[in-house]
């Protein structure tokens, strides 16, 4: 992928910099920023924990589990896809991380283990947390969750507390392996441009100044060619002496078409997305208690942990099999190994990854959104009973869904020939493609049959 | 600028602090003496010797005649299902399909149905019943303490709320049955422990950061 030249009087929508409008720039470059949004977030995360842990315990009560997993996890793949990695820059547990570290901070440098293995870490803990969502019920219960959250505010307090910048948020969180894999798809990018970082030395980006913050991720934009690491801070727009910095405005999955440097872990981590927006579904639908049973006779034993595990193993194992194969049968056209192949290709799921995640929990949003706001009266002492919860009924939440579904098809579909055409400009282009358009239309056919069965509510 | 800043932590940290310290309780009326009904002729009494709450609760009925002489031969069944929640449940089934009855989930009331069911017992539990939601309900049957007349067991309720305690017993072939509403009271013991657990760890995190930083400091110096 090419970095941005400089973009001066181009229209944002052709790829303009964002910061060329003087609302945004200014906005960007105050010290009110990301401060006007991250402490507000911190204060609701308050009232969240408060009520997850405190509050009542029956789920549909709690004002704590309607924001949670009714808005804001909906919400956040939503967010990744328009903004990026932004939700990052204001995520409490990143201003806790930050808060900690002011204080007590040891600022000692990242683990090389973490650096090593950092993306694999996500990616077991990411299967971890989901699975034992399932297990010990996280989302249906109140406490459960908020353990959740108290082990993550553990992890950046740590984190803070001995490890400089934010080690957490860029080596360890699952939320950012997943955030990280969506932001390469989303629709911002912020670069350095090219022709100024040549020239420049003092890398203020990076290493910070006096009044901004060095990168919390790590990234140095001048070498920057994706946005899984960026989470729009601004810290490197205030601290640039050149004014190098462009945020500009992409088509979704622009990044994808060419990853210079793929990653097995990333690419294996998109396989095991789709895996996981299966088996959300699965444990959802009618069919689920039959599946149950028939696992319970086959197994003998009715043990919850081991039916679920079973299940959840074979969900994961489905896409990251089915990738690896047709890694191999395209490596017969391409002559490229299997792992090559996995690795470059692995990303081409993550447009329909992002389309099936955002169309489960588009139901959840809209199908129980006013559960929110039946908490939230909870909270003053009204209780609401009888009332529906559903914002839309099924019949358009279900347009929503096969529609989203439809665009990450074609984005994936996209993405595939895409790098196809740009690892095989030797007329193996179509031997290659092929095999992976045929794995987008099975995994496509498999998310419509599932999102056409009736899903149960969380709350 | 800073000065601002520490402020507002300050401020952020006192709030916090209150929040947490002054939580509001959601204890409920539980541990009467006991609760007596007539029907048939017979008169029960359920007694919890201890308040009643969130899960495993001791209890006893005794059960006298007409002639207020006890009851040593009755067949006597108890269960006991939340009755909050029923209407948001049965709207919610309009939307969707019913949680499966297996596997860890919780129903409306955000009762675990996992790996144990709604009522266990120290007795041996009956086959489950259904209710009029076509929910299953452990029915626990009782055996006679040496009180007379007295038939104990050991209930577990796992929401606190509002809930029908269901008595079902057997004289003679004659059958009887009564309901008594119970109150189960909100146990926070778990989750003060929860917090205290964490916030031990964090703070212990932080005074090693804090000291270790002090000597990172006087070795820089």
């Amino acid at each position: 992928m090419t970095t941005p030249t400089k973009t001066q009087n181009i229209s944002w929508l052709k790829g303009g910099n964002l910061l060329n409008n003087k609302w945004i720039d200014s906005f960007l470059r105050s010290r009110w920023y990301p401060g006007i949004i991250q402490w507000p977030t911190l204060l609701v995360f308050m009232v969240i924990m408060f009520e997850l842990i405190l509050g009542p315990e029956a789920a549909h009560d709690n004002f704590g589990t309607a924001l949670t997993w009714v808005l804001w996890w909906p919400l956040i793949p939503i967010i990744f896809l328009f903004l990026g990695r932004f939700w990052c820059a204001i995520c409490p547990f990143a201003t806790l991380n930050d808060l900690v570290q002011k204080f007590v901070g040891n600022n000692r440098p990242v683990p090389k283990f973490l650096k090593k293995y950092g993306i694999w870490i996500i990616d077991a803990l990411f299967i971890f947390i989901t699975w034992s969502d399932h297990v010990f019920g996280v989302v249906e219960n109140p406490l459960g969750s908020g353990i959740l959250m108290l082990t993550l505010t553990t992890g950046v307090v740590v984190s803070g507390a001995f490890y400089e910048r934010r080690t957490f948020c860029r080596y360890v969180c699952f939320l950012g392996g997943l955030s990280g894999n969506y932001a390469r798809n989303g629709m911002l990018s912020l670069r350095g441009t090219p022709e100024i970082c040549a020239t420049c030395t003092v890398a203020s980006c990076y290493k910070g100044t006096d009044h901004s913050m060095p990168c919390p991720l790590y990234e140095f934009p001048k070498t920057m060619t994706s946005s899984a690491n960026c989470v729009l801070c601004a810290e490197c727009i205030k601290g640039c002496p050149n004014d190098s910095i462009q945020l500009t405005v992409r088509p979704p999955t622009k990044e994808l078409w060419f990853i210079r440097k793929p990653k097995i872990e990333e690419a294996f981590l998109s396989a095991v997305i789709m895996g996981i927006v299966f088996v959300q579904n699965v444990t959802m639908l009618e069919v689920w208690g039959s599946m149950l049973k028939w696992l319970e006779q086959v197994t003998g034993t009715t043990n919850y942990a081991v039916t679920f595990s079973i299940t959840f193993a074979t969900a994961i194992i489905i896409p990251v099999a089915l990738l690896g194969l047709t890694s191999w049968i395209a490596g017969k056209f391409n002559k490229v190994s299997l792992v090559e192949n996995f690795t470059r290709f692995g990303y081409a799921i993550i447009a329909l990854d992002m389309a099936g995640h955002i169309a489960h929990n588009l139901f959840h949003l809209l199908a129980e959104g006013k559960s929110i706001y039946y908490t939230a009266l909870g909270l003053f002492g009204t209780e609401v009973h009888g009332a529906s919860p559903a914002i839309l009924d099924m019949g358009a939440i279900q347009f929503l869904q096969f529609s989203l579904l439809a665009l990450g098809f074609i984005g994936s579909l996209f993405v595939a020939y895409k790098i196809s055409k740009s690892n095989h400009p030797d007329g193996k282009v179509w031997g290659t493609f092929v095999p992976y358009a045929v794995l987008m239309v099975a995994l496509t056919i498999m998310n419509i049959i599932l999102f056409t069965l009736p899903m149960a509510m969380r709350m | 600028m800073t000065k601002k800043l520490n402020g507002m932590i300050t401020t952020w940290l006192v709030v916090a602090t209150l929040l947490l310290a002054f939580p509001k309780t959601v204890f409920a009326d539980g541990g009467e003496g006991g609760t007596e009904q007539e029907v048939n002729g017979y008169h029960i009494t359920l007694i919890f010797p201890e308040p009643i709450k969130t899960g495993e609760n001791q209890f006893h009925i005794q059960i006298t005649d007409s002639m207020d002489m006890p009851v040593t031969n009755a067949e006597v069944e108890v269960s006991a299902m939340p009755t909050e929640g029923m209407s948001e449940h049965d709207e919610n089934e309009e939307m969707a399909t019913e949680v499966p009855s297996t596997g860890v989930m919780t129903n409306s009331d955000g009762m675990d149905m996992g790996s144990e069911a709604p009522a266990t017992g120290v007795m041996k539990p009956n086959e489950p019943a259904a209710d009029e939601h076509g929910e299953e309900v452990s029915k626990i049957m009782l055996e006679p303490t040496m009180d007379s007349g007295e038939y104990a067991g050991e209930l577990h309720f796992d929401a606190s709320g509002e809930w029908m305690f269901n008595v079902h017993f057997t004289v003679n072939g004659e059958t009887t049955e009564v309901d008594f509403p119970v109150e189960i009271a909100r146990t926070l013991g778990i989750n003060y422990a929860v917090l205290a657990d964490f916030f031990g760890i964090n703070a212990a995190a932080m005074i090693a950061a804090a000291t270790l930083k002090r000597k990172l400091v006087v070795v820089r110096k």
